[in-house]
């Protein structure tokens, strides 16, 4: 790991939280991100009510309509080799994504946190064995250690989601500790602790909440990563299968028409473009807003 | 400084244990390994000699020893596909890798880092805008769609270049450049906030009344000292590019170890699994190393302990 040098920030005092209203208003004054906000609510809403928005026998073949292009009969992104619509398979496959790039950050924070507080606060052989935990999955990448896992674990869904959990975690846990060190030596902690808190009430009410912000803020950023990386697996052939629609399975089944129709690679990887970089503009304006020290990192 | 180098790699070492019995057991206790390493096809006799003959009726632990001691020696059993020994498979593979991901770095410096110091110089102007908008969307799309779309255009609708495999130089460009495009949109992200930082230290306005020119004063004085955090972000580059190779060399059927590493994942080979992650981890651990010691050597404030 590089020498990270680590700031004082002891003297960092934090302002009462504003409210709600002064919060937005920075997110309005910043256009780029009110449009990646307002698209990645529409995607989420997209990704909740997808059965409504689609017709039942969307993945039914039909074969009278194959491969046709975009806005031909009613089909505005075109169909796929089974005459299956590409923009109703890409509105249910938002689901695939959503439920990857939300579901492993929150599995993730909820078993990061607590592990990477413990660590930070109490020390000892807990904490030596987390960081041993975080070099093995460093000296991995990533994408490597997903696809090893996922692929003795078996397919699907679930696993892929299980997977990104396993291997995304220990960041978490190695920021929440890093974080709690930090807290933990200021003075309301030596406060709480001769009034004569326990030490659950301290890790809970006190450092907990001290903790969040970065947390928050890269969990987002790393939303898109988990997205990106399940396309990815599932592109690869792991993954999610046939005949659930995930974005990056779509890519590769299309790959058999490359010469033919265009449509059914490019749509699918546009929709994850623009999924991540809608992440990502919010990310940075969660960064900026909430924590504009981790700037940086 | 010795002794540190001396315990890093030990650490690193150690890492390399840790991540072997973390395969090791992944492997073990994920079901009957035999269905692990023997093809599909495979009648139920082979298997119970398949069985007896890898020494999967011993216990866990004299498993464990015997696949640690092999592994010590370089050998992590042989390919079930390809009959021979597994590092060898993988070995092979390694300089299809190396040139893969080298050609990617250096497209990535090259354009990442110039258009980080145009953004930071022309701070506000549309180059700024565009160079920002750049490396914003390097980041977000996927190189596996970059490639693909990629392929598309330079090679089916326009024939000029080849769509996969290795060969000439012009089998090289789309691989690389689709390897390329996330790390030269760190790059250039890294390049210009350091720029705008350093731009701002008082030495440069000192340079500046001077009467320095603007290009002595950004190579003499500038790049020296935004290319502390360049060089160290180099060494964790070269690991994320060896990581986004999985994916690329798959999508161009480049023959490099991520290629060969995901084929032996979809053929259930997982001799050659084993070979190649111990290998990509060594590889990554020493980018990590070297990572670590050019920052102690670039910037002497920190200390290395």
């Amino acid at each position: 790991m590089a020498a990270s040098a680590t700031v004082d920030r002891n003297d960092i005092t934090r302002v009462a939280r504003p409210s709600l209203g002064r919060r937005l208003r920075p997110l309005l004054k910043d256009k780029w991100a009110t449009v990646a906000v307002i698209f990645l609510i529409a995607v989420v809403l997209m990704a909740i009510f997808a059965d409504m928005l689609v017709p039942d026998n969307i993945n039914s073949p039909n074969f009278g309509a194959r491969l046709l292009p975009p806005m031909t009969d009613g089909h505005i992104a075109g169909t796929d080799q089974l005459g299956r619509d590409v923009f109703g398979r890409l509105i249910l496959g938002s689901r695939v994504s959503m439920v990857v790039g939300f579901g492993t950050v929150f599995f993730a924070l909820l078993i990061g946190i607590p592990i990477g507080m413990m660590a930070g606060y109490f020390g000892g052989w807990f904490d030596a064995i987390l960081m041993r935990l975080v070099d093995v999955q460093l000296s991995f990448p990533f994408i490597l250690l997903a696809l090893t896992i996922n692929a003795i674990m078996g397919l699907g869904l679930k696993n892929i989601l299980i997977t990104l959990v396993i291997v995304g975690w220990i960041e978490y846990a190695r920021i929440a500790r890093g974080e709690t060190l930090i807290v933990r030596e200021r003075e309301f902690i030596q406060a709480a602790h001769l009034i004569g808190s326990r030490e659950w009430v301290i890790l809970l009410r006190h450092i907990l909440p001290n903790i969040t912000t970065p947390l928050i803020v890269i969990g987002t950023l790393q939303v898109a990563r988990f997205i990106i990386a399940e396309a990815s697996i599932s592109f690869l052939g792991f993954g999610v299968q046939p005949p659930t629609p995930a974005w990056g399975s779509m890519v590769s089944d299309g790959l058999k028409f490359i010469l033919s129709a265009w449509w059914l690679i490019t749509f699918p990887g546009l929709a994850l473009a623009l999924v991540a970089l809608a992440v990502n503009i919010t990310g940075d304006w969660l960064r900026d807003t909430l924590d504009p020290r981790i700037r940086n990192r | 400084m010795k002794r540190y180098v001396i315990g890093r790699i030990l650490s690193g070492i150690l890492v390399i244990f840790l991540a072997l019995t973390a395969v090791f057991f992944m492997l073990r206790l994920s079901g009957d390994p035999v269905l692990l390493f023997a093809p599909m096809d495979t009648s139920r006799q082979d298997m119970d000699a398949i069985r007896e003959r890898m020494g999967f009726n011993d216990p866990v632990l004299v498993q464990y020893g015997r696949f640690m001691q092999d592994a010590v020696r370089g050998d992590f059993g042989d390919s079930s596909r390809e009959r021979r020994p597994a590092m060898e498979v993988v070995v092979e593979r390694l300089p299809a890798t190396v040139l893969l991901g080298a050609t990617a770095l250096t497209l990535a410096i090259a354009i990442g880092v110039p258009l980080g110091i145009l953004s930071a110089v022309k701070h506000g102007s549309i180059w700024d805008k565009l160079a920002r908008l750049l490396s914003v969307l390097g980041q977000a799309i996927p190189s596996f769609w970059l490639g693909v779309i990629l392929i598309m255009f330079f090679s089916v609708r326009l024939g000029w270049l080849p769509t996969s495999g290795r060969g000439g130089w012009e089998h090289l460009i789309m691989p690389a450049v689709t390897l390329s495009a996330f790390s030269m949109a760190r790059y250039a992200r890294l390049t210009r906030s350091t720029f705008i930082d350093v731009l701002g230290q008082d030495y440069i306005r000192t340079a500046r009344a001077k009467g320095l020119t603007q290009s002595i004063i950004l190579q003499r004085h500038a790049f020296k000292n935004a290319s502390v955090s360049l060089i160290t972000m180099t060494a964790l580059e070269i690991g994320n590019l060896i990581a986004g190779a999985v994916v690329v060399e798959q999508v161009f059927a480049w023959p490099g170890m991520g290629r060969v590493m995901v084929q032996s994942l979809l053929n259930r080979d997982f001799a050659v699994v084993t070979a190649a992650v111990v290998l990509f981890a060594a590889m990554y651990t020493i980018c990590n190393i070297v990572a670590d010691l050019a920052y102690g050597w670039v910037n002497p404030t920190v200390r290395l302990n």
